[in-house]
């Protein structure tokens, strides 16, 4: 069975590298993007079979924020792009409004537990074979 | 066959001889016969002219009785001529065709026209009306066919405004040989008998719509005498009209014919007896006033003898009856008023003489009864005398009873009466009119007058509090008005007409609602109306347009004012300028949503290193328990340790900005002056910045300081300074050069730092030192946008400026001017936050 990565858009340096390294650690290949933009570069230079299983996404970033970033993959036409689920990532207490207009979006809220960052991982990737184990 | 004749034959002389005899014979017999008729003739002429001469008598004799038959006929015809001349009816004559042959002098009079227009002429020729003629017609063809005379009544016209009744006879006429030849007309005007005839049934339905409509009873009776006698026994109703009936409650076969008893009851005709008996007697109608018991009224009644008949005309004065006892107890009860009521009431007659006062006068006027009663005038005023209510005196011929007696009518006129004797003065409302007979003359002068000393007093204390209330309300801070129910202005205080710079004229003309901006006029006007129909409490918030042409806010309230009987008479109001309290509240809601966003954004940032550390933790548990301790190096736990560092570190700073906010705010803001360099500080940061510039890929500022930037200055808070400038350009410079230049005059020193990054939008640059405020709105960049702020406070409260020149997309320049060594120099400078006063619109009040 394939496994599926992760892919981690964030502009905090050290949660971004703190994410990747628990991710690794569970044994999710992950890939990393400070911002909407180049999460936006690496999803259309990724050969197709390499997409992220799913995205964790943070809102407030420079560049191009999380909004931004989701209203771009709405629009966008590559259907398997558009259908990658999104894990909202933020610290936003005011977020409440967001989730009722889009209830399929999963959310993180910060900070959170690793065990919380697993289960709503492991919806979308297959969960590696040690962690079970573990 | 042959025939010859032989002359000499004897046959032939034969009868030649014979046939000469017989002529003979017959000669001779003709000759006789002949002598015989001429005898017979002469004896017939004999007795011809015997016979002739006894006719010629008879014809004579005839001829005689002709002759005097003519005369006779004459002098008929004579006669008939002058009757048919002179005869005022109207007389023609028909032919059998129905044309006129004869029309006499009155016809034609009747027709006015001569008789040879209408000789030959038909009816239809000559009448008017279509109706006429048709109706004539159709009687003339009747009697043309059947021969029989008709007298018929009929109204013709012969102008179109005149109208004739006739009574007409037709009769037919026949001709020698038996057949009707025409018709004779005679027609007789009787429209003078019809008009009268018309008015006399007129004036008998008029007395018989009298007799039955009349509200009186009428009725009619016929006498019974005792027999034998000519004493009255009873009498009986023949008639009574139906007011009668109505009120005896009876009907016509009931009563008709019965007697009196019978039909009241007895001991009823006993009772009208003698009435009765007074009216037979007499030929002049009888008047009495009787209680009639059966029926429980009071009759005046008329009683007329007619034979043996009387008419007797009642008519029911009961209530009247009634009236006047109530009348009787009125004029009582109005005796009692005249006395009891509270105004002096005097009536003088014509020569000035008070002949009737009541009680309340003399209490009025203070004057004993004695003094005033059935004293002239003169001798009144000696005791008591009027003034006009602005003391002027007047003069003994002017006061009110003299000038009611010269027939002036006296309206509510207020005047002081003086009590001579004790020179007590009392206000009196003075009422009089001259009392006049039926005839308009003047017989009395009345005059009234109410004590309103009382009512002057209070209106003269009401006036004095109103005055003292319009002095109070003239000097409150807020505008007030008066408006009656009908919303006209009756009064504002001094300071609305100061805002409005408008007089009570101008208002009286212009509507207050004019004073409203144009788009609120009508629905504040709308709500205003409501309140003054519905009574309720008025309260509205209205921006009202002060001398200048500025608006200004406040709260309009009004309270209705009523009347005792609970009607608004007025409406008083006040205005509260309530524009720095609704610039406050704004500025509080703006305050309370900045705190709220600030909130969030403190949250927001202290949650980010929380998360980092959080994660950390939890990823060095975990190893933790896979791994033994003795597997860390140094290395990984110094990692891990230096990463924590900055976390808590991020953390620091947020608390310690929030902190300086605080601090600034309440004012316990304090600044710790030394002597120090400034490049000394500057290049101390650039060296400590350095780790950061490189990991946000960003190059090293470029420096260019001038070393005699010293001053006393407090380091921390400067290091806070050049830090936040600084860390400004990480976030915003966009990876591009950054140039900092510290240059001194000796007096002030001035650090620039210029990056070419984003830039600051325009409409940012002035708000831009402001707390909570960045550079760019939304979910991009994070931080809490107090730098600038805590900043600004820093460099002022050295008495130092900072500027800021930018260009969006160009980059910015911020220049801090410190003062080297300030005048004042204290050692501890509070710092206070600098106001931002904000102006209101109406816009946001909407």
């Amino acid at each position: 069975m394939q496994m599926k990565s992760v892919l981690v858009v964030e502009d905090d340096q050290d949660i971004l590298e703190n994410v990747v390294i628990a991710l690794n650690i569970a044994g999710y290949p992950t890939h990393a993007a400070e911002n909407g933009k180049l999460a936006l570069r690496f999803l259309y230079q990724v050969p197709e079979q390499d997409l992220p299983g799913c995205i964790l996404l943070d809102l407030m970033m420079p560049e191009m924020n999380g909004f931004e970033f989701i209203e771009h993959l709405q629009m966008e036409k590559i259907f398997k792009i558009k259908k990658i689920p999104i894990i909202i990532m933020s610290a936003k207490d005011n977020l409440s409004y967001f989730i009722k207009e889009k209830p399929e979006y999963d959310v993180l809220k910060k900070p959170f537990e690793l065990e919380q960052l697993y289960s709503v991982v492991k919806k979308y990737c297959l969960i590696p074979e040690k962690i079970q184990h573990a | 066959m042959s025939f010859k004749l032989d002359l000499n034959s004897p046959e032939l002389l034969n009868i030649i001889k014979n046939i000469f005899l017989l002529l003979w014979i017959f000669l001779i017999f003709n000759y006789f016969r002949a002598q015989f008729n001429v005898f017979r003739i002469k004896k017939s002429i004999k007795f011809l002219k015997k016979e002739n001469l006894i006719l010629i008598d008879k014809i004579n004799q005839k001829f005689d009785e002709l002759k005097k038959l003519n005369k006779e006929i004459n002098k008929n015809y004579h006669l008939v001529d002058v009757i048919l001349n002179k005869h005022s009816d109207l007389i023609w004559i028909l032919n059998s065709e129905l044309q006129i042959i004869y029309m006499n002098p009155s016809a034609l009079n009747a027709l006015n026209l001569p008789l040879s227009e209408v000789t030959g002429k038909t009816s239809g020729q000559i009448f008017i009306s279509p109706s006429d003629v048709e109706m004539i017609l159709e009687k003339n063809l009747r009697i043309l066919k059947n021969g029989q005379p008709e007298i018929t009544e009929e109204e013709v016209s012969f102008s179109e405004n005149k109208k004739t009744f006739y009574l007409t006879t037709r009769t037919p006429y026949k001709n020698h040989e038996g057949h009707i030849a025409g018709i004779v007309c005679i027609s007789k005007d009787i429209t003078e008998r019809k008009k009268s005839e018309n008015l006399l049934k007129e004036s008998q339905q008029k007395y018989q719509k009298l007799f039955e409509n009349l509200p009186v009873e009428i009725s009619l009776w016929e006498i019974e005498y005792e027999k034998g006698t000519n004493e009255i026994h009873t009498w009986k109703l023949l008639e009574a009209n139906p007011y009668c009936l109505k009120n005896w409650d009876k009907k016509e076969s009931d009563i008709y014919g019965k007697d009196f008893d019978s039909i009241f009851g007895a001991g009823s005709t006993q009772k009208y007896f003698e009435f009765v008996n007074s009216t037979m007697g007499k030929s002049t109608a009888q008047q009495c006033e009787i209680y009639f018991e059966p029926l429980g009224k009071y009759y005046y009644s008329t009683s007329i003898a007619l034979g043996h008949q009387f008419i007797l005309v009642s008519v029911d004065i009961t209530e009247l009856k009634q009236t006047v006892l109530i009348t009787k107890k009125q004029n009582t009860q109005l005796k009692a008023i005249f006395q009891a009521v509270p105004d002096g009431i005097a009536v003088f007659d014509m020569k000035g003489k008070l002949f009737l006062k009541n009680k309340s006068l003399t209490k009025v006027t203070n004057c004993f009864e004695h003094e005033i009663l059935n004293k002239s005038i003169q001798e009144i005023g000696k005791i008591f005398k009027f003034k006009n209510p602005d003391q002027s005196t007047i003069s003994p011929q002017d006061s009110p009873a003299c000038r009611v007696m010269r027939g002036q009518t006296l309206v509510n006129e207020l005047h002081i009466g003086i009590q001579i004797p004790t020179n007590k003065e009392i206000y009196l409302n003075i009422n009089g009119c001259p009392v006049l007979d039926s005839n308009g003359k003047q017989i009395f002068s009345l005059i009234i007058m109410i004590d309103v000393s009382k009512k002057i007093h209070e209106k003269k204390a009401i006036a004095e509090n109103e005055s003292h209330f319009r002095k109070i309300a003239n000097n409150i801070p807020q505008h007030a008005w008066i408006y009656d129910s009908q919303d006209i202005l009756i009064w504002n205080n001094n300071k609305f007409y100061k805002y409005t710079q408008l007089t009570f004229e101008d208002l009286e003309i212009q509507s207050w609602i004019m004073l409203l901006p144009p788009d609120y006029r009508e629905s504040a006007l709308k709500k205003w109306l409501t309140h003054l129909n519905n009574g309720f409490p008025w309260e509205d918030t209205l921006p009202l347009r002060a001398h200048d042409g500025a608006y200004r806010w406040f709260l309009c309230r009004a309270d209705p004012i009523r009347d005792l009987t609970g009607n608004i008479t007025q409406w008083f109001g006040t205005n509260t300028d309530v524009t720095d309290q609704l610039l406050l509240q704004e500025k509080l809601e703006k305050t309370i949503q900045a705190r709220d966003e600030f909130l969030s954004i403190v949250s927001h940032e202290l949650k980010t290193p929380l998360t980092s550390l959080k994660i950390e933790n939890q990823l060095l548990f975990a190893d933790l328990k896979a791994k033994p301790t003795e597997s860390y190096s140094y290395e990984s736990v110094l990692k891990i340790a230096i990463r924590t560092e900055k976390q808590i570190n991020r953390i620091e700073r947020l608390v310690n900005d929030m902190l300086d906010m605080t601090q600034i705010r309440s004012g316990n803001f304090t600044l710790k002056k030394q002597p120090m360099s400034l490049s000394d500080l500057v290049y101390e940061i650039i060296e400590r910045k350095k780790p950061e510039f490189i990991q946000a890929g960003a190059p090293i500022p470029e420096l260019h300081l001038c070393l005699s930037a010293w001053g006393n200055w407090d380091k921390l808070r400067l290091d806070q300074v050049i830090s936040n400038l600084l860390i400004n350009t990480i976030r915003y410079g966009n990876k591009k050069p950054v140039r900092i230049e510290l240059k001194s005059d000796g007096k002030i020193c001035q650090l620039i730092v210029e990056d070419h990054g984003i830039g600051i939008p325009e409409e940012k640059q002035n708000s831009i030192f402001n707390p909570f405020e960045r550079a760019i709105d939304g979910d991009s960049v994070s931080g809490l946008g107090l730098g600038l702020f805590i900043t600004q406070q820093i460099v002022v409260a050295h008495e130092g400026k900072i500027k800021m020149e930018s260009t969006l997309g160009q980059g910015s320049t911020f220049t801090v001017e410190l003062p080297q060594y300030p005048h004042s120099s204290p050692q501890l400078t509070q710092i206070k936050e600098s106001t931002h006063a904000n102006e209101i619109s109406f816009s946001s009040r909407r």
